[in-house]
């Protein structure tokens, strides 16, 4: 039996060694496909396990409990179609939390809730006439104080220079308003319009004001004031910059997120009304555009290596930056100006006396030579002494949504520091949403705080006192209540609404006004929360034990996992595990199907020695043992070796890591660079997988070899 | 002679399909074998040696009539038992030798050895080499076939043929693709096996010299048995009717 075996085998690779080009091209193939699925394996699974990481560690916990009522499904990352999401609410989200701490292995339980909003941002007119306020400010001032002759003299010619960039933009705005005047319905209010911004712009207007700043401050003020409230408004709003924000209790967030860091600024104690911006957005969407193209072109040339001639992006963010001048002129300060002109005049070569804004327009035109270098120049010396975002940490942002009950809420919000997850700085999708206090989000959802419902009692005490009112002034009440809480609050005395219901008796007004309240008494308001296990490894079951807790207690809640939860980004995980398994079914097809073909024409080939094998009394199975053990062997050669390798690869990849290209990639590698773990068991597994299949598809052409008649071997070939 | 035969073959009728039609390719052939006979079957190309040799040697069955090898009738014997048949009881020489390429002169000896299964390896050993060494090739037990002249190769096929000490051996013209002196010499070789083994040749051939040196010539055409004659190894009569 063993010298049977021995012959056998040594058939096996024998004929192996005699059809060599088939070996090769089988064993290629085989090799290939075993190296393809081991590494790719590796790779879905490292990029799953790093996903996993970056969902879990920012916001995904590992669990997420939300109302069971919710019409549509939560969406960590935010939904399909960026929409709005309907996911009820929990009233009370620490009963909850209690109560699901009480689970042996939860670590802690975070209160979420997810909203999108935007930024109120002014204009550019806003801006202008800020800064002029400023430079009268400055040039008034040393003249009254000790006199510092050079200063004042470099002050007012920064002044003049201001003055004449807004008349610049003044006669663009004009031009805009004229544009505007051939497609406008009301040709009178256009015109109007235009005449405004033509008295703003001219030479006498402009006269009058150097005029008033140097003997009357009144009048100064006055015609500031013309230029804020008459001139400013015409500009129109800057696209608003939209927000993604989550309020959460920031203690609890910290502590169970390990990959949360505040970079900047800090949360004082009992303040409330905060919010931090992630990193990235701070650093993309309202840094000053300049400095942002000079962040992209040192990412771009530095770090990345390319060059304007092989990056049509980089090229186009070089073309673009003198444009731009004018946003960096704004963003410096009249103190900078001053101090900046000399300077860019020297390092430019430009004489004296060029005015500022041309200096920078000439800055910023650069190329592939100069770029770095202006980029480094701008880094030491404007970057300090500009105003680099257009909101900066301790300043207060106006954060706008609509409240649940469709009124447009604007909030004022201290930004208390900039933060973002460990590795993931570079991701859009980690580094989009801003976190606010549980308190705020819940002014902005549209219910009301503890101190708004004070302040609603007193006022409906008052409202009580002058009795005969309350009937008039019971629609506004009622819009205050279902609409704009907070801000409308004192509404009903500013502004009384006409009277649509005066049927309407005063008693069923304050029933409503009492189940509104008692129904809103919501301080404890929570959208879902997030529950972190104490380690990874008990998640198996557990949500089926968080369920039965909320049961039992009694809420209406349901259980998701992270993946779940966060959407359609936890669903790539699948789809990539999808992707690589339609992968691995094709290589095995197309394997299985060469496999096949192969051994069919080697059969066809070998019919006669098969005949003789036969005919000397060689049994069937005998012929199907030859050719299986000849691709056993040939392809356990292939896909071991595959495996090996792949093994290796693995191992220098861990070593070296894998870049992530995009900043989308960033949080799929859960940071700059993927290292992918090395499994050393698993390659040899899906090998060993690979191997069955190639014998399965050899099944075939072995059957049909062991049909072959004996009376083949008396044949002759002619 | 007297004792039994060892293949009978009784109003044999073998049909081909052909497409929708049907070839008779034998028809209704009778016939014995006794032990220890030297017989070629003679005829023309397409007359039915081979399929006649192939219904002797069990690798196809007869589509009426009786074929028996040894005392079992092929007729009601599945596959592994023809197999098993064909193992125990018929050796094979083939026109093109038809050796496995891929062993060696000593494995393609060994093979039927290894293939019955229960020899134990130093008398697999000794058989081979004894074999070897009277077809005179023991020195190129390590070769490879390709290595060897076409009349070496079909010693080799001689030797594999009776390394199981079969009771038949079943040789389809196997000096057709040898010169003539070779083809004298592997003659030789199974005149000498027979008388030295009492082993039953039975050879198709249609090369008269070869034919002349056979004891018993039977004769087929057109798929019938034409004569037969038998003649002892001394008197060497001449056949009559040899279509050359």
């Amino acid at each position: 039996m063993l010298a049977m075996l021995r012959i056998v085998l040594g058939m096996a690779v024998q004929n192996i060694l005699l059809h060599r080009i088939k070996s090769l091209v089988v064993g290629g193939i085989l090799f290939f496909g075993s190296l393809l699925l081991c590494v790719g394996l590796n790779l879905t699974r490292s990029v799953e396990r790093s996903m996993a990481e970056s969902i879990q560690g920012s916001v995904g916990a590992d669990f997420q409990i939300y109302d069971k009522k919710a019409r549509d499904k939560l969406a960590l990352f935010g939904g399909a179609f960026f929409g709005r999401e309907e996911l009820g609410s929990i009233q009370d989200w620490t009963t909850v939390a209690d109560s699901v701490s009480k689970l042996e292995g939860v670590k802690a339980v975070v209160p979420m809730g997810f909203e999108n909003g935007f930024l109120g941002r002014g204009n550019d007119f806003d801006n202008l006439f800020q800064k002029l306020r400023e430079f009268t400010r400055l040039v008034r001032v040393p003249a009254n104080a000790i006199a510092d002759q050079s200063s004042t003299e470099s002050q007012s010619t920064a002044l003049r220079e201001h003055i004449e960039l807004t008349r610049k933009n003044l006669l663009v705005l004009k031009s805009d308003l004229e544009n505007e005047l051939a497609i406008t319905s009301d040709k009178p209010a256009t015109l109007a319009r235009i005449a405004t911004v033509e008295h703003a712009a001219s030479e006498e207007f402009w006269s009058q004001f150097l005029k008033h700043l140097a003997d009357s401050p009144q009048e100064l003020e006055s015609d500031l004031i013309y230029l804020d409230t008459r001139v400013a408004p015409l500009a129109g709003d800057k696209a608003p910059v939209y927000l993604r924000y989550m309020g959460t209790e920031i203690d609890v967030f910290a502590k169970s997120f390990s990959r949360f860091m505040i970079s900047q600024g800090s949360i004082e104690p009992g303040q409330t009304k905060w919010i931090l911006l992630p990193e990235r957005f701070y650093e993309r969407e309202i840094k000053n555009i300049a400095a942002s193209s000079f962040d992209k072109i040192v990412e771009t040339m530095r770090t990345q290596g390319l060059t304007p001639e092989n990056s049509p992006e980089l090229a186009s963010i070089i073309g673009q930056l003198p444009n731009q001048y004018l946003q960096l002129v704004f963003a410096i300060p009249p103190a900078g100006r001053a101090e900046l002109t000399p300077k860019l005049a020297e390092h430019l070569g430009k004489p004296d006396g060029t005015a500022f804004e041309d200096l920078v327009r000439e800055f910023l035109t650069i190329d592939s030579r100069n770029a770095l270098s202006r980029a480094d120049w701008f880094a030491a010396n404007i970057a300090p002494l500009a105003k680099l975002h257009e909101i900066e940490v301790g300043e207060t942002l106006y954060m706008r949504g609509y409240t649940r009950t469709g009124f447009l809420k604007t909030l004022p919000l201290k930004v208390a520091g900039i933060y973002s997850f460990k590795g993931l700085q570079r991701s859009d999708l980690a580094g989009s949403t801003a976190l606010v206090s549980l308190e705020s989000y819940r002014e902005l959802y549209g219910v009301m705080s503890a101190s708004n419902r004070k302040e609603l009692d007193e006022l409906t005490r008052s409202v009580e006192v002058s009795g005969a009112r309350v009937i008039d002034q019971g629609s506004s009440i009622e819009d205050a209540l279902f609409g704009d809480s907070s801000t409308s609050a004192a509404a009903p005395s500013a502004a009384p609404a006409p009277t649509s219901h005066p049927e309407i008796k005063a008693e069923t007004k304050r029933e409503a006004m009492t189940d509104t309240q008692s129904e809103m008494k919501t301080d404890q308001m929570a959208i879902n929360l997030a529950v972190i296990l104490t380690d990874r490894s008990l998640a198996r079951g557990f949500k089926q034990k968080i369920e039965n807790q909320l049961n039992d207690a009694g809420f209406d809640l349901q259980v998701v996992d992270w993946k779940t939860a966060s959407g359609l980004v936890g669903q790539l995980v699948t789809a990539l595990t999808a992707v690589l398994l339609v992968s691995v079914f094709v290589i095995l097809v197309v394997g299985a199907a060469i496999i096949n073909n192969s051994l069919m024409m080697s059969t066809l080939e070998r019919t006669r020695e098969i005949g003789t094998l036969r005919a000397i009394g060689a049994s069937r199975g005998l012929v199907t043992g030859l050719f299986l053990s000849e691709i056993l062997v040939l392809a356990a050669i292939a896909v071991y070796s595959g495996a090996l390798v792949s093994l290796a690869i693995n191992i220098y990849l861990n070593k070296v890591g894998i870049p992530a290209g995009g900043d989308f990639v960033v949080f799929l590698f859960s940071g700059p660079r993927l290292f992918p773990f090395v499994a050393p068991i698993e390659p040899f597994l899906a090998a060993t997988a690979l191997l069955i299949v190639s014998v399965i598809s050899s099944a075939f052409p072995a059957r049909f070899a062991s049909r072959i008649q004996p009376a083949v071997a008396m044949q002759e070939k002619e | 002679m007297t004792s039994k035969p060892i293949v009978v073959l009784e109003d044999v009728v073998k049909d081909y399909p052909l497409g929708t039609a049907t070839v008779r390719a034998l028809h209704g052939i009778t016939l014995k074998f006794d032990p220890g006979e030297f017989t070629t079957i003679a005829g023309p190309s397409g007359c039915g040696k081979s399929t006649l040799l192939n219904l002797i040697g069990c690798m196809d069955k007869a589509t009426s009539g009786t074929v028996i090898v040894g005392s079992s009738n092929t007729a009601t014997l599945d596959d592994r038992s023809l197999t098993r048949l064909r193992l125990e009881t018929i050796g094979f020489i083939f026109q093109s030798f038809n050796l496995i390429p891929v062993l060696s002169v000593y494995q393609n000896v060994e093979l039927p050895l290894l293939l019955k299964g229960t020899i134990a390896s130093h008398e697999r050993r000794e058989r081979v080499m004894h074999l070897l060494t009277e077809v005179g090739l023991a020195d190129k037990a390590k070769s490879r076939s390709f290595e060897l002249s076409g009349g070496q190769r079909q010693r080799v096929a001689v030797a594999r043929a009776l390394v199981t000490r079969p009771q038949i051996i079943l040789a389809d013209e196997p000096t057709a693709n040898l010169d003539s002196v070779t083809g004298q010499a592997i003659l030789k070789l199974m005149e000498a096996m027979n008388k030295e083994w009492n082993t039953t040749f039975i050879f198709s051939s249609h090369d008269p010299q070869i034919i002349s040196r056979a004891r018993r010539v039977v004769r087929l055409k057109d798929g019938k048995l034409d004569s037969a004659h038998s003649h002892s190894k001394t008197t060497h009569t001449h056949e009559t009717n040899l279509e050359h």
